[in-house]
């Protein structure tokens, strides 16, 4: 196979996100600041997030350029270490957690990162979505290309492999929206990966009733849903709050440094509810553009979902394209009231370093595998078309 | 796909159609609306030539606990301290009692330190809010002429109450989009701040150390001579000024609230009319002299007793039948005489007229300025004057008010009015304020103008030599330390009760004037002394009182003795 | 390194072919560059940072607080200065009353 060059608008695209959310903290930071500053003495920098923000994207882009530049053929021979080191830095917060560590960061009874002292802190459910990425790829390939696709030699490996991360994300991380996210990965992927239609939708049967039951099971949830449903509570001072945002902006938003809902009302202004202040700031105009960019990016995955080199590498780009849309639409869903809040990043525009690199590091694989798509694939895409991405670039 | 048409479309709702909604909810959300307290202006007495503050603000703070969530333990801790023992509230151990109760105020007027330590615990449930309280250096001192300033913030009583307009100035208001903790941003162009007008600091004519002065020899004397009740005023008759004006017993303008009978709010000097009794006779004899129909040398056949309408008027001193001059009517207070003057002013030396009563009339009140408010910047009552002809008995009735009885009338009314009958018959408006403050300077209102003339020079001479005569008159104690010019008029009131005079109390008057001889007087005193159910004498009670206040005034005044 | 390296020998022959497409890429790095300057310049000239509101608010809270020190000070000294002070104070007891005599010279 021969290599292309590979699709630029994915490059593009991508930093064009994080040059936006870049540019976003540096417009909301200070707010953010002198409300901290002034909330809880403090006494920050009033560039101090765009700095961090600044090292984050810089970081991200090196991830990005390290997972093209690193050959896919030999990367993949680490996809199980990935996912195992994933899950075993689950396992050693879990521990650390009930050891009450100051290692483990915990918020509200729920321990999702381990502190590295200086170097801010990661969350291992990164690592876990990268990992069941690639590895679920690589053991779909393998069994379809062995015809066993729909045997017991790939569900019961596959079905390990997505309970394990699901059960340490949703049970001892009680994080649902990182769950759901996985289980988005885990459902595209499957249906990508050329099971029996009656198959997939048991397997969607049993991923529903699991989702029904983690809320069920726990009251913490239960609550939540429940106050979605009623509209109290502060979930939904959070979701009032970032549609205030929202709302407020109107077509044309407020224009930069004028929200008055970064100044303390909306919870996490910088980080989960990054995209309602941009609302308030930028606008409709502001926020279909990001969706758009959004949606122009998924698309261009998609593309190497359908016309990449092998099975493998289509199916890691579905992974890739359902990890990216699944978290973002949960984050705007979120805040625009669709769906209960869940607490997860606006993928490469939150203020924070682990979620944004690992999914840069994700788009980087995708981008270096558009260099290897075929020409087959086509005739299926409407969206995507070589010879015109060259005249639109 | 689909999922990115849903989220622009609920953009699209949320933005476009629904936007009006939350830009509503966010205006409630953000947008605080404060008023900005205006602060009330403090209030200066003078010292000497230098004005002094007797009555200033401090910021205090009341805790207000949630006792729901409050701690018991804590608190007792931190909020039943020594410190704090004075500040709480009656009652404010049995907040634990209720716990259902969100708010309660637990202590009130709790000083900056205490406050400093109570946030320092950080106890949860209990909150500061700040308050700005009255204090008061001098502590009582002219606390019924001051006034106070009640919980609500209003000034109430006294100068508190009368200038409260000014001493309070006029709140301002912030109205500001403003971040969570509400502090004001300089987002969006509705944004409005106008500023407070902070009130007046108002200068009182009042000298602290005469106030003090008089303050303490009403009360040496009051306890001596066993009465209870006890005014004074002190004015400079050469431009009105009140240098004091005194009432006892009084009370703690910062714990108003705990006197037993509000009466101790009044300041009898202007908002107590009563029957002044003799000394008003200096006005009717002013008004003769004036008119031309008597001097002092004038004399008229004495009597114990006359009969005026059928109703009998005595002398108190029973003197005996005799011709004498109006001199030693004055000195001996004869009533007679005073009715003598008036028949005269009427034009008919043996009777009283209309003619006499409308004269009379004409100077008690037109000129003299009884029975009608006298301007001064304080609450004051009119007092009452009988018409000289509508109605029955004016004969008699004006026959009383010769010896200022029948009639109601303020102890200012009767100081300004002698105030103009020894200072050359010019008339001053009464003022306790003298100016206010600015940038720490005292701006003085413009020099004092004589409203309208009473009597002429020459009467107001003649005038100062009688009442110098009657004062010094051998009769009691009329002795003064040489070289001072000092002269007065005593005055033994009956009082009203239910309807009519009493025959077991009286009320002791005595109104003088003094200064260097040979210069222009510098002060009128007016004393006022009694007690419910006893007989207080002008002479005996009201004189001695004015002489120490005289004799004080020589010395805090500093005024040389003249004509050596 | 050396592994991508080959693959850059390797695709040289793509590079030879298109012989733009090295200004491609970089006009892609430079146009999202240009997306992020532009932008920057944008915020910047639009923040009106709220810093002065939170400096203001600040500075107001001091000046308030030393107001109120002040008049803590003023109300101290007025009672230290005030005659009910004065007349306890020891100067004050060792003063002679002073006396009308006194200009009898």
């Amino acid at each position: 196979m021969r290599r292309h060059r590979a699709d630029l608008l994915i490059g593009l695209l991508t930093l064009v996100l994080l040059f936006v959310g870049l540019i976003v903290i540096y417009a909301v930071g200070p707010t953010r600041v002198n409300f901290m500053n002034v909330t809880y003495g403090s006494e920050l920098n009033e560039n101090y997030f765009f700095l961090h923000q600044g090292i984050n994207v810089a970081l991200s882009i090196g991830a990005f350029i390290a997972a093209y530049k690193f050959p896919y053929e030999k990367m993949r021979k680490f996809s199980k270490g990935v996912l195992i080191l994933g899950w075993v830095l689950c396992t050693g917060l879990f521990i650390l957690a009930k050891a009450g560590s100051g290692l483990a960061k915990c918020e509200l009874g729920a321990c999702r990162w381990i502190n590295l002292g200086g170097f801010g802190s990661i969350q291992p459910a990164e690592i876990l979505k990268l990992g069941l990425v690639l590895s679920l790829a690589q053991l779909m390939a393998e069994r379809k290309a062995a015809g066993k696709i729909n045997s017991s030699d790939f569900w019961i490996p596959a079905g390990v492999m997505s309970l394990i991360s699901l059960g340490f994300v949703v049970v001892l991380q009680k994080d649902l929206g990182t769950g759901a996210v996985l289980g988005a990965i885990i459902i595209g992927m499957m249906f990508m990966s050329g099971v029996e239609l009656k198959r997939f939708l048991m397997v969607l049967g049993g991923v529903a009733v699991l989702a029904v039951l983690a809320v069920v099971t726990s009251p913490h949830r239960m609550e939540r849903v429940m106050t979605f449903m009623n509209g109290e509570g502060s979930d939904n001072y959070h979701i009032e709050n970032a549609l205030i945002a929202i709302g407020t902006g109107g077509l044309a938003g407020v224009g930069v440094g004028n929200s008055v809902q970064a100044t303390g009302y909306l919870p996490e202004s910088i980080n989960d509810s990054v995209f309602a202040i941009m609302g308030e700031t930028f606008g409709f105009i502001g926020l279909s553009a990001v969706v758009l960019v959004f949606g122009g990016l998924l698309v261009r995955i998609l593309a190497v979902g359908e016309r990449g080199k092998d099975d493998e590498q289509k199916l890691v780009a579905i992974g890739v394209f359902m990890w990216v849309g699944a978290q973002m639409a949960v984050n705007v869903m979120a805040m625009t009231g669709l769906i209960p809040l869940t607490g997860i990043t606006l993928p490469l525009l939150s203020y924070g370093g682990t979620s944004m690199m690992f999914i840069s590091l994700a788009l980087g694989i995708v981008f270096q595998l558009s260099c290897y798509t075929t020409r087959k694939g086509q005739v299926v895409s409407r969206y995507s078309n070589r010879h015109l991405e060259k005249k639109r670039i | 796909m689909v999922v990115t048409g849903v989220i622009l479309m609920r953009l699209f709702f949320v933005q476009i159609v629904q936007k009006g909604e939350w830009v509503a909810k966010a205006e409630a959300q953000h947008t605080v609306e404060n008023t900005i307290k205006a602060r009330r202006g403090e209030i200066y007495m003078m010292d000497g030539e230098e004005p002094v503050q007797v009555v200033m603000n401090e910021t205090a703070y009341n805790v207000i606990v949630d006792p729901m969530i409050l701690d018991e333990e804590e608190a007792k801790k931190v909020l039943f301290t020594e410190g704090l023992s004075g500040a709480l509230v009656e009652g404010a151990e049995e907040v634990f009692s209720d716990r259902t109760r969100r708010y309660f105020i637990l202590a009130k007027g709790v000083s900056r330190d205490e406050a400093e330590r109570i946030r320092e615990a950080g106890l949860a449930g209990v909150y500061l809010r700040e308050v700005v309280r009255r204090v008061y250096p001098e502590g009582e001192l002219g606390a019924r002429v001051l006034g106070f300033v009640n919980d609500d913030g209003e000034g109430q009583y006294g100068v508190e109450g009368a200038l409260d307009t000014e001493l309070s100035g006029k709140d301002g208001l912030l109205k500001t989009v403003a971040d969570v903790n509400q502090v004001a941003l300089s987002i969006g162009d509705e944004n409005v701040k106008i500023p407070a007008e902070d009130g007046k600091d108002v200068v009182l004519t009042i000298d602290r150390n005469i106030q003090d002065g008089v303050e303490r020899i009403l009360q040496e004397k009051m306890t001596e001579m066993g009465r209870d009740q006890a005014s004074a005023v002190v004015m400079d008759p050469r431009n009105g000024e009140i240098l004091a004006m005194a009432n006892l017993p009084g009370y703690d303008p910062a714990n108003y609230a705990q006197v037993e009978d509000a009466a101790v709010y009044i300041n009898r000097v202007t908002e107590d009319p009563y029957e002044p009794a003799s000394v008003c006779k200096a006005f009717t004899f002013a008004a003769g002299i004036d008119l031309g129909v008597m001097n002092a040398e004038s004399t008229y056949y004495n009597v114990d007793t006359i009969y005026i309408d059928g109703w009998p008027i005595s002398n108190a001193s029973q003197n005996g039948s005799a011709v004498r001059t109006m001199q030693y009517a004055l000195n001996w207070s004869l009533n007679v005489g005073s009715i003598q003057a008036l028949k005269w002013i009427g034009g008919n030396p043996d009777a009283i007229t209309e003619e006499g009563r409308k004269k009379l009339y004409d100077y008690y009140v037109n000129k003299f300025g009884l029975g009608r408010e006298t301007g001064i910047e304080l609450y004051e009552a009119e007092g009452l004057i009988g018409d000289p002809v509508e109605g029955d008995g004016r004969d008699s009735l004006y026959a009383n008010m010769t010896f200022g009885q029948n009639m109601l009338l303020t102890m200012l009314q009767v100081t300004a009015g002698y105030a103009s009958l020894i200072n050359g018959g010019e008339y001053y408006t009464p003022t306790v304020v003298k100016g206010e403050m600015k940038d720490g300077e005292l701006v003085e209102r413009g020099q004092a103008e004589p409203v309208r003339r009473t009597v002429s020079e020459e009467t107001s001479r003649q005038m100062r030599e009688m009442l110098w005569g009657t004062r010094s008159y051998p009769r009691l104690y009329g002795v003064d330390k040489a070289g001072y010019y000092i002269g007065g008029k005593t005055g033994t009131a009956q009082v009203i009760r239910d309807g009519k005079y009493v025959m077991d109390e009286t009320v002791a008057t005595y109104v003088g004037f003094g200064g260097a001889e040979g210069e222009e007087s510098r002060y009128v005193v007016m004393v006022r002394i009694w007690k419910d159910g006893t007989m207080s004498g002008g002479d005996t009670y009201a004189l001695p009182i004015f002489s120490a206040i005289s004799d004080f005034l020589i010395d805090y005044m500093e005024i040389k003795p003249g004509g050596v | 390194m050396r592994e991508s390296s080959s693959a850059w020998v390797r695709n040289r022959n793509t590079v030879r072919h298109t012989p733009k497409s090295l200004g491609q890429v970089s006009q892609t790095v430079i146009l999202a560059i240009l997306v992020l300057v532009v932008g920057l310049i944008y915020v910047t000239q639009g923040t009106k940072a709220t810093s002065y509101d939170y400096e203001l608010s600040k500075v107001e809270g001091e000046i308030s607080e030393l107001q109120a020190k002040k008049e803590d000070l003023a109300v101290e000294r007025a009672r230290l200065t005030s005659i009910a002070e004065a007349k306890s104070s020891e100067v004050a007891a060792n003063m002679e009353t002073a006396s009308v005599s006194g200009y009898a010279e």
